[in-house]
């Protein structure tokens, strides 16, 4: 099957990750659907809806495990299979899958933006944050909290093995935003000084776990221990429609050589064996509220969310991998 | 040749291990009363303090070996030169080291049930020789250590342990929690004990105890007595050193972006957190430490700043 050499492009640079972030994968399968459909050849509309089905696997085999990926493109497909039953010829099927597409895309590029406003007025003047890795929404929060006004100092782990922290501390210097770095153990040693934890996800499933990058859950449970406040930042595509029917998020581990040079591992192959785990899950007990463009939850109302607003796609999850037309 | 002050420096800066650190340093004190005599020795001493003071103030093994060493000085009628003295108190203590190590090895060793996975981190010369001890009788066991940064010396403790003989698994800091539920008893060394029972380690001492509390696994700390801080005793807090900026960033473009870095070296576990002490003299709960204090250093307590003592020993000894 005809596949468009930029749609070609974009699987290619998501699987690289040459384009990365959660929200950014989002916006680019998007994207590509879009320019799919603009580039397609055929004349029937059953063509048009194999076709648009065909490029989506393509997308959705990238990145197996993140969520906001399958979620953009299942945003754009049910519309699709909308509009084929309202009206089902080609041209008008294609105005709406494309229009679903910037939609999407807008949706995208709001959410940072809402997430911002809402979760900076949870923010009071005076807090001291603490952040780990470098997450857009809850950078979103504190530098909108900042902009209006408020005193906020922020600490920022590390985060080995790649560092993320970094970037979030000079995104947060160049804001004019106090920040301290800290290693990544210390959290429970500084917790006592902080008022407020804010990271944000990479995948939140049905029961409120928050699955975001490893490190998360024993900062959540320092603040736990410490009555600290622990938010979670996050656009709701990446609520986990496919955890609503069961499955398992699957943990991915990273090269070693992330964290330690080939000539170690060469070195003492076989003796040492070194485990490099992506993300950890975070339980919703520890959780104080998920901060959403949709509005601030507790991580237990996930599930609200995933059947009010991506019924379509635990119906589309249901259906692709029980081959169960789910009930509403 | 004995060490510049700026070797003792490094040494207390860099090495991880207390009682390492302690042996070199008794080892050169030692040498330098033999070379050169009781004063410079005294003066080698005082300035060790001050270094200890400034860059890494909760290690207090030194200072305590060298409290009881002169603290026997004063309170008895030593019958030979002072010199003679304090070169056989110093050999005493070497030896008296290396023993705990083992001891403590032995008795630590009981409590590892075989086919355990065991927890560790950062670098503890008493978790070492537990671990040979283990390998010795056959114990069988995996053993998984987390990176221990900034300084990053659970690698060094991965390869030592590798070369045992057991299998290792190695992961960064952050996925301690995530691993935790393999694990079924963590092994942590101590920097110091304060009076309360809480353990003063390595930066990450705190959030590991309480991970392991998280997830009902035992904690084991393994100590020596000359790690008890006396002071605490008399109300003192155990000062926690930091380290610089350019452990982990950037020295040059912090202060240009106006980015601050904070390095916390040491902290406390509270005794909540920790299961057992284990120590030469057997296995104590945390709450038991002033039972151990007053069989090291006599009872009512009575803590001379090192400061008086040096210069009682002096006016006693050394200017007749």
């Amino acid at each position: 099957m005809f596949i468009p050499e930029q749609v070609k492009r974009i699987a290619e640079d998501i699987k690289s990750m040459r384009i990365r972030g959660a929200g950014r994968i989002a916006r680019a399968a998007a994207k590509a659907l879009k320019i799919a459909s603009e580039n397609f050849k055929g004349k029937s509309l059953e063509e048009y809806i194999q076709y648009m089905n065909h490029i989506a696997n393509i997308l959705r085999n990238t990145r197996p495990t993140a969520v906001s990926l399958p979620n953009a493109l299942s945003y754009v497909l049910y519309r699709m299979n909308i509009a084929k039953q309202t009206n089902p010829t080609l041209d008008y099927v294609r105005e709406k899958t494309e229009k679903a597409a910037d939609e999407f895309i807008q949706y995208s590029l709001q959410a940072i933006k809402l997430i911002g406003e809402i979760g900076a007025r949870r923010i009071s003047n005076g807090d001291v944050i603490l952040t780990h890795c470098n997450s857009s929404a809850a950078l979103s929060v504190i530098i909108e909290a900042a902009k209006s006004g408020k005193d906020v100092k922020v600490y920022a782990t590390e985060t080995r093995p790649k560092f993320q922290g970094h970037i979030t501390i000079e995104t947060l210097a160049r804001e004019g935003i106090d920040v301290t770095l800290i290693p990544d153990i210390a959290v429970r040693f500084l917790m006592k000084k902080v008022d407020k934890v804010i990271v944000g996800a990479d995948t939140v499933t049905a029961d409120g776990s928050v699955i975001n990058k490893v490190g998360t859950s024993q900062i959540a449970l320092a603040a736990y221990e410490a009555r600290v406040r622990f938010f979670v930042a996050t656009e709701t595509y990446k609520f986990s429609p496919a955890t609503v029917i069961g499955e398992e998020v699957l943990i991915e581990e990273r090269s070693p050589l992330e964290i330690v040079t080939a000539d170690f591992l060469t070195q003492y192959y076989l003796k040492i064996k070194v485990r490099n785990p992506a993300f950890d899950i975070t339980p919703a007990k520890y959780v104080d509220a998920i901060i959403t463009e949709k509005g601030i939850i507790p991580p237990q109302a996930t599930i609200l969310i995933l059947k009010e607003y991506y019924g379509w796609a635990i119906k589309d999850y249901a259906m692709r991998k029980l081959g169960i037309d789910l009930e509403e | 040749m004995p060490m510049s002050v700026e070797d003792v420096r490094n040494i207390i800066f860099r090495e991880s291990s207390a009682t390492k650190i302690t042996i070199t340093l008794l080892n050169t004190l030692k040498e330098i009363i033999d070379r050169e005599g009781i004063k410079a020795g005294l003066n080698f001493t005082k300035e060790v303090l001050k270094v200890i003071c400034r860059i890494r103030p909760s290690l207090v093994m030194f200072s305590n070996v060298f409290r009881l060493i002169l603290q026997k000085a004063v309170s008895t009628n030593i019958k030979q030169e002072l010199k003679e003295y304090m070169i056989n108190e110093i050999e005493y203590y070497i030896n008296a080291l290396k023993k705990f190590n083992k001891v403590i090895a032995e008795i630590a060793c009981r409590r590892i049930p075989r086919g355990s996975t065991i927890f560790t981190f950062s670098f503890s010369s008493t978790i070492l020789e537990t671990l040979r001890c283990a390998k010795m009788r056959g114990i069988e066991l995996k053993v998984y250590i987390s990176e221990s940064r900034p300084g990053g010396e659970g690698r060094k403790l991965a390869e030592e342990i590798a070369k045992l003989g057991y299998e290792v698994t190695f992961f960064v800091d952050s996925a301690i929690r995530y691993f935790i539920k393999d694990v079924n008893l963590v092994l942590l060394g101590a920097e110091a004990i304060a009076a309360n029972g809480a353990v003063i380690g390595k930066i990450g001492t705190s959030l590991i105890t309480l991970i392991a509390k998280e997830a009902r696994i035992p904690v084991y700390v393994l100590a020596s007595t000359l790690k008890l801080s006396v002071e605490t005793f008399e109300g003192a807090l155990v000062p926690l050193g930091s380290g610089p900026t350019s452990l982990i960033y950037d020295e040059e473009k912090a202060r240009k972006m106006g980015i601050k870095v904070y390095v916390p070296l040491v902290e406390a576990s509270p005794p909540e957190h920790v299961d057992a002490i284990i120590t030469e003299r057997g296995v104590y709960p945390p709450q038991a430490v002033p039972i151990l204090v007053r069989e090291v250093f006599g009872w009512p307590l009575r803590v001379m700043s090192l400061d008086n003592l040096i210069r009682e020993v002096e006016e006693r000894y050394v200017h007749p």
